[in-house]
């Protein structure tokens, strides 16, 4: 855009205040289209999860829950009607589901900035085969790999513990590595060499100036871990038996199983409302530390 | 001599930088040894075996990449869907979460509560999401159709319309843009505030601006959203499994639906573990061919020019 | 086991290991554990009971067998995602000790040699009564003369009808006595009204093929012969059926079409429409009184309609016990009593389900009634259906076969095909697929 074309834009517009004016217009009504967009799904979860259970099949429906029924909520998690609350309290389900979250956040995010750093900023024979090879690993479907793990954890003596939920995750993971790689990739190489005329090792390096500048970056990773592990289904379905040993997930899961009648919308719904809201909150309260982390501007002044 | 001992010295140091290199990834080889790489050798070699996962296995050499691309008709019928699939899934996909993330970079009131609103749909696992929208999609309970008739339309056979299903799955995944959207985000933070500055100077315009500054230095992390968004995308399985079971008449029969029905509902493990191989084997193409072109378009500032 | 290209698993072992020998070595299929059976039990015993839903159903049963028989612990796995994780844990040696499995899985699992033969226990246990089961549960687990399992309850399908609906159009209600598919038919006419979304029929929820089978019996018909290694979905009684349950479905009259209802459904299948007062009569499973009770209209229960033949499909489930189980007596223990007169009176009456003896269903209060319901219900007609009911069919390969036929009937379903074009072609597919042992 050439000067003149500004200037004539200008014009036309008036002036510097009004264009702001129309691009904060702009930008407000596209954020809330997409909002509407984004969260008609939740309105719709929300509405049936307070329904009367004789209302959720009401044709047409309802736009609004009336009467609001927010006993649904308790319904959802103590009834005796879902059996499997009675025998299992429900915070055994929850510190279950806590334990293989926090672990795993931790063990994927830590390893995988490790690897990443190594692929990222060292050369060292066979660098690019094996970085392939670690993306390789995400290409063959679990499905094929279920059994033949299954057996190894069998073998292990690992099954219906949490430790297949567990341990591989100290080892990186391959989604993460490859995220952090390019992020790290991002960071001038000049700071590692003036860092190294210094004397630095690889090890001061990684931890005094990548990871801090790489905040942003493991905090999206450390959310995102969060939310995997928190909603992860298939992997204790498969590998947990004992009903002490189950997740929140496999509770949510009972539901079409305990309820053998009909599926209660209402109760399934608040159900997944209420697993869902912790990912929400943390999301909510930690989003400021690592969007506005420290970007690679304020460290260098 | 001395030019001797200064190429020792620097052998020397590789060497040590190689140690220290392999001590960082020691973890993934270790993990790989350990959890992966068995796995991952006995579905390779399972592919020359019939197997039907509960009793003995019996080679049968190439058969089962024979029977692929003769005897089973939906095969390449299911390459086919996955691939539409894909292909708008993963590009909608990413203009929807970039334009997202640059919405949310902007000076706006509530951020927080903006950006959390675009994030909730990932919180959402991929079974929940899929029965909630399932009940969405539903003729007459659905909330589609009641927009639908309440604005005076026809309501549409979202599940059940050939034509229709594969872009309401397509909907779905649009829906679930959140984690690119987040790693949008964190890129557009981590952009060095200098580069604008010199731009403005230029009194260049927001969209010169964005191109030729925004779009270079976030282009490492479009190309991990691309790559990374192709290979999930083309192993979706949770979306036809839990609304629509492959259906209506196979049209939305994905890859990874027709895997899964191999190795446990037809217990045809070799089958399925074969058929992963040559889905192994698309994927990795792919992505080798993304890794050549990224030369000429990813910018990294750690590689030296 | 002659054919030479069979490998034996060690074989197959040192061939997958030359790749990865290390990492692979923990990754190898275990040996087929010896049925070390301990004879006498002097020590204690933990067996692992897997079944798929929660343990709840089984609680009472398992305190009173604790405390008959203090050395054996029982230990309740429940196992969800049956299809993927029961040939993992078959897979890996790990099957629980008892598994009480579906239909065509636990006919599958015996071919395969992963039960053992139960014919010796239940011929040595002097008070075990055969004939006290109905004959098509007892003889359903048996293959080539192997017994691999021991029924519980049974899950028949009935016709469920919403008498107010029947009421208000003045419909005359389904005789149970005699109940044809043309009554079926002019009821379910009379009853529709599309524009107020109120039909006179449910429709089979989508995907459910497995279901359509009964349509066939009813008919004179059906998907396999009885020894399940041909397909008769080709003969004309077959396609017959299936044609006239098209023709029904694509009148729009008489039943909602697939569109509305899919994605409705759990594993209540789509019974929602009925308990919300939309359906004339639904034919679904027991399981389905329970939902009912409260629902806002009266119900009542009269048998699945017949055209040649009365008949009904019926899900069941069978404890076996596993070859690789080192207890096998303590199993067979824990199974005789899961299985007897109180063991299944335990766990029907957790669910309105039937018994498959004919001693669990005299004992009171019937496990079927549901006591809430003061008004009068015709619950004769369950246990009656199970001297005529049938069970899942359970060929080999039979998720395959499902698929080709499941295909077939989603385009006559849709309208796309006659029944009579393409079903004998997709019957010699079929047949290939089952008789592929």
């Amino acid at each position: 855009m050439t000067a003149s074309s500004t200037s004539l834009r200008n014009v036309l517009l008036g002036n510097r205040f009004r264009r702001g004016l129309l691009k904060t217009l702009y930008i407000y009504g596209a954020l809330f289209v997409y909002a509407v967009l984004f969260l008609l799904p939740f309105y719709w979860m929300l509405n049936t999860s307070l329904k009367e259970p004789l209302r959720v099949f009401q044709i047409p429906p309802d736009w609004y829950p009336n009467p609001v029924v927010f006993r649904n909520y308790l319904d959802a998690w103590i009834n005796e009607r879902t059996d499997i609350a009675a025998e299992i309290p429900v915070y055994n389900y929850a510190k279950n589901t806590v334990i293989i979250t926090v672990n795993g956040v931790i063990a994927t995010t830590f390893s995988s900035a490790l690897i990443a750093y190594a692929f990222a900023r060292m050369d060292f024979p066979g660098k690019q085969a094996m970085f392939l090879g670690v993306i390789s690993t995400l290409m063959i479907p679990f499905t094929v790999l279920m059994v033949p793990q299954f057996i190894l954890w069998k073998n292990l003596n690992w099954l219906d513990t949490f430790l297949p939920l567990m341990v591989p995750y100290w080892f990186g993971s391959a989604w993460n590595v490859f995220l952090l790689r390019q992020f790290f990739m991002t960071i001038p190489l000049e700071y590692d060499e003036s860092a190294r005329i210094d004397g630095a090792t690889h090890w001061t390096i990684f931890s005094r100036l990548i990871v801090p500048l790489s905040k942003p970056a493991l905090g999206a990773i450390g959310v995102l871990a969060f939310v995997y592990f928190w909603n992860d289904f298939l992997g204790p379905l498969i590998i947990l038996s004992k009903p002490q040993n189950f997740t929140l997930t496999m509770y949510l899961a009972n539901f079409s199983v305990a309820f053998v009648r009909t599926t209660p919308w209402h109760l399934y719904m608040a159900a997944s409302l209420t697993i869902i809201s912790p990912c929400l909150i943390l999301f909510f309260f930690s989003q400021r530390a690592f969007i506005q982390g420290i970007t690679i501007t304020d460290f260098k002044r | 001599m001395a030019v001797a001992a200064s190429g020792r010295t620097m052998r020397k140091a590789k060497i040590q930088e190689t140690i220290t290199a392999y001590l960082f990834v020691a973890p993934w080889i270790i993990g790989f040894l350990v959890f992966t790489g068995g796995p991952i050798i006995f579905s390779f070699v399972l592919s020359f075996f019939r197997w039907k996962v509960i009793n003995t296995p019996r080679f049968i050499g190439f058969d089962h990449f024979v029977a692929m691309f003769t005897t089973d008709e939906l095969f390449l019928h299911s390459v086919g869907v996955t691939f539409k699939f894909v292909l708008y899934s993963v590009v909608l996909g990413n203009l929807i979460s970039l334009s997202l993330a640059l919405l949310l970079n902007q000076r706006i009131r509530g951020i927080g509560i903006w950006r959390t609103i675009f994030y909730l749909p990932a919180v959402v696992s991929g079974v929940a999401g899929s029965v909630l929208w399932a009940w969405m999609y539903s003729g007459e309970l659905g909330i589609f159709n009641n927009l639908l008739l309440a604005a005076g339309l026809e309501p549409q056979a979202w599940l059940w319309d050939e034509q229709l299903v594969l872009g309401s799955l397509v909907a779905k995944s649009l829906w679930n843009v959140g984690v690119p959207m987040v790693i949008y985000m964190a890129a557009l933070q981590g952009l060095p505030q200098d580069l604008y500055e010199a731009a403005d100077l230029d009194n260049a315009g927001e969209w010169t601006k964005f191109l030729s500054v925004t779009l270079p230095l976030i282009s490492p992390v479009i190309f991990f959203n691309v790559v990374m968004g192709i290979i999930s995308q083309i192993q979706t399985f949770a979306e036809p499994y839990v609304m629509t079971k492959g259906g209506p008449a196979n049209a939305t029969l994905f890859l990874g639906l027709h895997l899964y029905e191999n190795a446990f509902h037809f217990l045809k493990m070799g089958y399925a573990s074969a058929m992963a191989w040559i889905m192994f084997l698309l994927i990795f193409l792919l992505t080798v061919i993304q890794f050549g072109l990224a030369r000429r378009w990813v910018y990294y500032e750690g590689q030296s020019s | 086991m002659t054919d030479p290209r069979t490998l034996s698993r060690r074989i197959f072992l040192s061939l997958t290991g030359v790749a990865a020998a290390g990492a692979l070595a923990a990754c190898v299929l275990p040996e087929t554990a010896d049925s070390g059976d301990m004879g006498a039990m002097a020590e204690p015993v933990t067996l692992r009971y897997g079944r798929h839903d929660p343990a709840s159903g089984v609680t009472t049963t398992l305190d009173a067998f604790h405390e008959e028989h203090p050395m054996i612990t029982v230990e309740v796995e429940q196992i969800g995602e049956f299809h993927a994780k029961i040939p993992a844990l078959a897979a890996a040696g790990n099957l629980p000790d008892v598994v009480r499995s579906w239909e065509a899985m636990a006919l599958d699992l015996g071919r395969n040699n992963q039960f053992i033969d139960l014919q010796a226990h239940v011929d040595a246990q002097t008070d075990f009564d055969p004939d006290d089961f109905y004959p098509n549960w007892w003889n359903y687990p048996v293959v080539d003369g192997k017994r691999y399992g021991i029924s519980d309850a049974a899950a028949t399908h009935m016709t469920f009808y919403n008498r107010d609906l029947f009421d208000e159009n003045g419909v005359d209600y389904p005789d149970p006595a005699n109940f044809t598919w043309a009554d079926y038919e002019s009821m379910a006419r009379a009853i529709s009204d599309p524009d107020n979304r109120i039909w006179g029929s449910e429709t089979i929820p989508v995907g459910w093929h497995m279901w359509s089978v009964k349509l066939t019996w009813q008919h004179g018909g059906s998907y396999y012969s009885d020894d399940y290694l041909s397909c008769t979905i080709g003969d004309a009684p077959a396609v017959e059926a299936l044609q006239y349950w098209a023709d029904l479905l694509l009148d729009g009259n008489v039943m909602p079409s697939p569109s509305q209802i899919i994605g409705i459904g759990g594993s209540g299948a789509a019974a929602e429409l009925l308990g919300a007062g939309k359906i004339g009569m639904q034919r679904m499973g027991t399981w389905i009184t329970g939902g009912l009770v409260a629902a806002p209209f009266k119900f009542n229960i009269a048998p699945e309609p017949m055209s040649t033949q009365q008949s009904t499909i019926s899900h069941g489930a069978f404890n076996a016990i596993a070859s690789t189980s080192e207890h096998k007596d303590a199993a067979w223990t824990w199974i005789n009593a899961n299985c007897s007169t109180q063991g299944i009176y335990n766990y029907c009456s957790e669910a309105n389900f039937p018994g498959t003896r004919r001693s669990t269903n005299e004992i009171d209060p019937k496990p079927w009634v549901a006591p809430e319901v003061e008004y009068e219900v015709d619950w004769h007609t369950i246990p009656e259906s199970l001297e005529y009911a049938r069970i899942l069919p359970g060929p080999a390969n039979e998720g395959e076969s499902l698929k080709l036929i499941g295909d077939a009937l989603d385009l006559i379903y849709k309208g796309d095909a006659q029944a009579a074009d393409i079903l004998p072609e997709v019957a010699d597919k079929v047949t290939k697929v089952i008789s592929d042992i």
